[in-house]
């Protein structure tokens, strides 16, 4: 690549055929699709390890033996890395997509900039820790409960001494326990509604550590000088204000999906409540309205796992049959596979929700 | 289930026993990869509980190895002393020793009795799990879900004053340092679109580039106009979605 | 069922202009509408920096208009209620070559000429004021009347002070069709109903064609894009807003101060820099004319930020977290269009301000009011008139 005279240089321009933007399970999944087919495939992520959110999960993963259930997170991480890579895609680390132009291009930062243009792109860019405002939410301390995960489980920090966990839903509770193991005390966990969110397995987990989980309790504040010394929650029943003594909180209250570049791209964006938020609108085969434009994982909604890594291949099965490396025979066989587990993933009554939103996507989606 | 735990019961005075404590739908299935006799069935719908025959368990222990949601013990009451054995998976990082004592619990966390470790192994791939067999009264053996050295809970709060006084305004949004009331100020100035309200509040403006705060002004906003969140749209995205280095935007190497 | 509502004046438009204008009206006891189709400042208005420069401009009557505006900003720091962000600062112009430097030393003797106080200023003499500069920067002029305010600040604080007064601004509101009888406005109909109304000012920016047409007024205004690069902030370091001598080439289309390179006039690239208020610096621009497209491109980020280096090295650390693009009304000679329309009474142009609208919002809502109230303006606008091009 042109890097110019005197240190600068014009913006240099790369071209391949499949580029998948983040290296989580979804991104690797689709890319190793592709790549597997003979086409020339690409893989960009920020981060510095490949594998996504995975590489920070350190408990053993539900789904079946094609979603590595069983194994713990991070060893899925590292197999899906490694099967991406061996089927010939390039994964590039510490590559940052900084924009998604209507043209179709991408803007890159790696070592230096440059613009990347691609006949299929598939956006497998994850999701964000959901956070929201309230008195003492700028102090030390109060993070999402991901970032406590990261803290603990990748750089081997501690984040303090004492946490109050914020949802009972399976992050609040996986983190929970993963604190514990990492020898925190974990203080309690508070829950707006009257029942936990998470599965009774991941409850019982926390509970058998001695952890209470306090229903019907909102969040009120935190109270602090230098960072967190207290936080504040409401009995909803008794109308009481308890304070608990920590030095973390952690909020696990739902993850947005991270689809700024869709957006940009131009993709229809739609608000889907079961899903986490605004998506880019897309087919059962994982197709965004732009041609060329797919999406998968968290981003077209927040899910499991499990799911990002079906829905990754699902995509890029539909972008080898759009690019015509897949004879449409072979794909529509690959495909019925793929959304016949996708609809198992989604099959007891905490995937049913999510379940009829993407059939109503597929459908075409109209305003309630 | 109960009729299982009855078969469980009197299998386990020949052999240490499975005991299957999983009831939700969770679309999941190691535990019947995990069972080389076919003892646990999930078949072909992820999502169903596991149907699990007692009678065919050779008390391995893989499944409670595995098992992502820590839901498989062991049972063993051969000694026909009274005791029993019970093995729970453990994965907490601390030491724990044969011959120390240890609390056993329920589901819920409740104590049931103080028992004594008597085995350690461990299982489960390249990074396995620690299985926990302890001895304790049999009459509490089927209901231990776990164990801890930690008698009572962590938790501990104090109630305040009913009086307590919240303080009322706190910032939206943190890259720009913008309170609640100075959004609440340029709704009353009439503001009616996303755009417009982060364009002059400067919610969003900052180095997040409102991937935190979006939510929360379009909630602002969504509860002055009664529109929904679709109706009120996103941000508008401009690259880059991510800060970038000036110099490296333009080309310049260091 | 759409209402029928009445103005005695009905602005279209709440951009800067618009907002200006009505700000005028209101405050000689108009009764006023604002008619916006998105919401305040969402065109040009809210996409731009905060450039008062004065030693930009145009020669002859442009600069006079600016000069006039100039001296208006610090009553509306008074008046308004919304902090517009208004610093006195100077500006300053930067020539790379000695050629640039020549053509500097002409302009800043013909703007003292026409009243303009602007200093030239050597390379030595320009360490004083901006210590450090890129290694190409031969010297520059500076003009201490130039200023910066914060544009949307701006408009939004002139609009909500005509709201106090009494004015009316319809947002999400879109003008469909002017009814003009006997060669008089009579009644417009917008997307939330009709108003009926005497007279309409268009301050509608890029959307001044479009509503030309509906009085069959061809007003020759285009899209200019400029594209725009924003930093994280930084504590105050930049003093002054500054210029390259190639802005100038490419806003007033000036042979001796167009940029060399082949990339940089297709973009119409001319660096700009300022640092706002809370602290970002806003980093331009771009010209280009490429219809409704405001998206920005990855050719003019980098040669912004490549182009931006030159001048002010230091800030290469800086992370850029944000660019934006407006699309500038441009008039063919880049002057405003002002004024009235031949046969229709009532309908006023107050449009094309070509990039400069900002900084010649106040003037032109002033001769505005003057002339939809009385009829004469206390200013000469003539060379504004619609009827200069042929």
């Amino acid at each position: 690549m042109d890097t110019g005279q005197e240190g600068r240089m014009r913006l240099p321009e790369e071209s391949c055929t499949l580029v998948a933007v983040g290296a989580g399970p979804a991104g690797l999944c689709a890319a190793r699709e592709a790549a597997a087919c003979g086409v020339r495939t690409t893989v960009l992520d920020e981060n510095d390890k490949g594998g996504g959110q995975l590489i920070k999960q350190i408990h053993r993963f539900f789904g079946s033996r094609e979603h590595g259930a069983g194994k713990r997170g991070f060893e899925i991480a590292l197999e899906l890395a490694e099967d991406c890579a061996n089927a010939g895609a390039e994964i590039r680390l510490n590559h940052r997509v900084l924009g998604f132009f209507e043209d179709g291009r991408l803007l890159v930062e790696g070592d230096f900039i440059y613009v990347l243009e691609a006949k299929a792109v598939v956006l497998a860019t994850g999701a964000l820790e959901r956070s929201f405002p309230f008195p003492g939410w700028t102090l030390p301390g109060v993070m999402g409960a991901g970032a406590a995960q990261t803290l603990v489980n990748v750089h081997g920090v501690l984040p303090g001494k004492r946490a109050v966990l914020v949802g009972s839903g399976n992050v609040g509770l996986i983190v929970a326990y993963q604190l514990l193991q990492a020898g925190m005390e974990v203080v309690g966990i508070l829950e707006v509604e009257d029942r936990v969110g998470g599965y009774e397995v991941h409850e019982s987990r926390v509970r058998r550590e001695g952890v209470p989980i306090y229903l019907r309790h909102r969040l009120l504040a935190v109270e602090g000088l230098e960072g967190v010394e207290a936080v504040l929650a409401k009995d909803l029943e008794k109308g009481t204000v308890k304070r608990f003594h920590a030095d973390t909180l952690c909020l696990a209250v739902g993850m947005i999906p991270q689809a700024e570049l869709a957006s940009m791209r131009g993709c229809r964006m739609v608000f889907v409540r079961e899903l986490g938020g605004f998506i880019p609108w897309h087919d059962g085969d994982m197709r965004t309205d732009r041609p060329g434009v797919y999406v998968a994982g968290d981003a077209a909604g927040v899910e499991e796992a499990s799911i990002a890594m079906d829905e990754g291949r699902l995509a890029g099965v539909a972008a080898l049959e759009d690019l015509g490396a897949l004879s449409p025979n072979e794909a529509r066989k690959r495909k019925e596979e793929l959304k016949r587990r996708l609809n198992l993933l989604r099959g007891g009554a905490a995937g049913r929700p999510r379940a009829m939103a993407k059939e109503r996507l597929a459908a075409g989606w109209r305003h309630r | 289930m109960k009729g299982d735990w009855e078969k469980v019961w009197e299998e386990a005075r020949e052999r240490p026993v499975a005991l299957v404590d999983c009831r939700q739908e969770i679309p999941c299935n190691p535990c019947e990869e995990a069972c080389r006799k076919g003892a646990i069935r999930v078949g072909e719908d992820l999502c169903s509980a596991p149907v699990y025959d007692p009678g065919r368990c050779d008390g391995c222990g893989r499944c409670v190895a595995l098992c992502p949601g820590m839901a498989i013990f062991l049972l063993d009451r051969r000694g026909g002393d009274g005791q029993a054995e019970v093995t729970v998976p453990w994965e907490m990082c601390g030491e724990i020793v044969e011959g120390e004592r240890i609390w056993a619990v329920d589901g819920k966390g409740k104590v049931l009795t103080e028992g004594k470790v008597v085995k350690i192994k461990w299982m489960g791939g390249r990074w396995p799990t620690r299985l926990v067999t302890i001895r304790i009264p049999e009459e509490r053996a089927l209901k231990v879900r776990g164990v801890r050295f930690r008698e009572n809970s962590v938790g501990s709060s104090e109630e305040v004053d009913q009086e307590y006084d919240l303080p009322e305004d706190y910032p939206v949004c943190r890259c720009e340092d913008v309170s609640r009331e100075e959004v609440l100020k340029f709704l009353k100035m009439g503001l009616r679109s996303l755009t417009a309200l982060r364009r002059s509040s400067r919610v969003g403006l900052g180095y997040c580039q409102g991937i935190y705060c979006q939510e929360q002004l379009r909630k602002e906003l969504g509860m002055v106009t009664r529109r929904s969140e679709e109706e009120t749209g996103m941000f508008k995205v401009r690259p880059p979605v991510r800060p970038v280095k000036l110099g490296r935007l333009g080309g310049v190497n260091g | 069922m759409a209402e029928i509502m009445s103005s005695e004046v009905v602005v279209i438009g709440g951009g800067v202009i618009g907002a200006a204008t009505a700000y005028y009206l209101c405050r000689e006891g108009a009764e006023v509408m604002i008619v916006e189709a998105d919401d305040l400042a969402s065109g040009a208005s809210g996409a731009c920096d905060g450039f008062l420069s004065l030693q930009t401009k145009a020669l002859g009557a442009h600069l006079r208009l600016a000069m006039e505006s100039a001296k208006l900003f610090p009553s509306l720091v008074e008046d308004l209620e919304v902090d517009i962000e208004y610093r006195p600062c100077g500006g300053l112009i930067l020539a790379t070559s000695q050629e640039q430097m020549k053509e500097l030393r002409a302009r800043a003797k013909a703007l003292s000429a026409e009243g303009l106080e602007v200093e030239v200023l050597s390379a030595s003499e320009l360490k004083k004021i901006l210590p450090e500069v890129g290694k190409e920067v031969k010297g520059g002029s500076y003009c201490p009347l130039d200023a910066q305010v914060n544009p949307i600040s701006l408009t939004l604080g002139l609009a909500h002070k005509a709201q106090e007064m009494g004015a009316t601004i319809l947002r999400g509101c879109r003008v469909e069709n002017i009814v003009v009888t006997n060669n008089r406005v009579r009644e417009i109909h917008t997307s939330a109903g009709s108003i009926h109304s005497r007279r309409v000012v268009c301050a509608a920016g890029i959307g001044s064609n479009q509503i030309g047409k509906m009085i069959i007024v061809d007003v020759p205004v285009l899209p200019q894009r400029g594209q725009i690069l924003v930093t994280e902030p930084q504590e105050p370091v930049l003093p002054h807003i500054v210029a390259g001598a190639e802005y100038l080439g490419t806003k007033g289309n000036l042979q001796a101060l167009l940029p060399a390179e082949e990339e940089a006039m297709k973009l119409g690239l001319g660096f700009t820099a300022e640092q706002t208020k809370s602290g970002n610096f806003l980093l331009g621009s771009t010209r280009e004319f490429v219809g409704f497209d405001s998206q920005t491109t990855p050719e003019a980020m980098n040669a912004i930020a490549r182009n931006a280096l030159r001048f002010l090295p230091w800030i290469k650390d800086l992370d850029v977290i944000r660019s934006f693009a407006g699309l500038r009304p441009c008039s063919p000679d880049g002057l405003p269009i002002l004024g009235t329309v031949k046969g229709v009474k009532g309908f006023y142009l107050a449009t094309g301000h070509s990039g400069d609208g900002i900084c010649l919002a106040p003037i032109t809502g002033k001769v505005l009011s003057e002339l939809v109230l009385d009829g004469e303006t206390s200013l000469d606008i003539s060379p504004f008139s619609l009827y200069r091009f042929k």
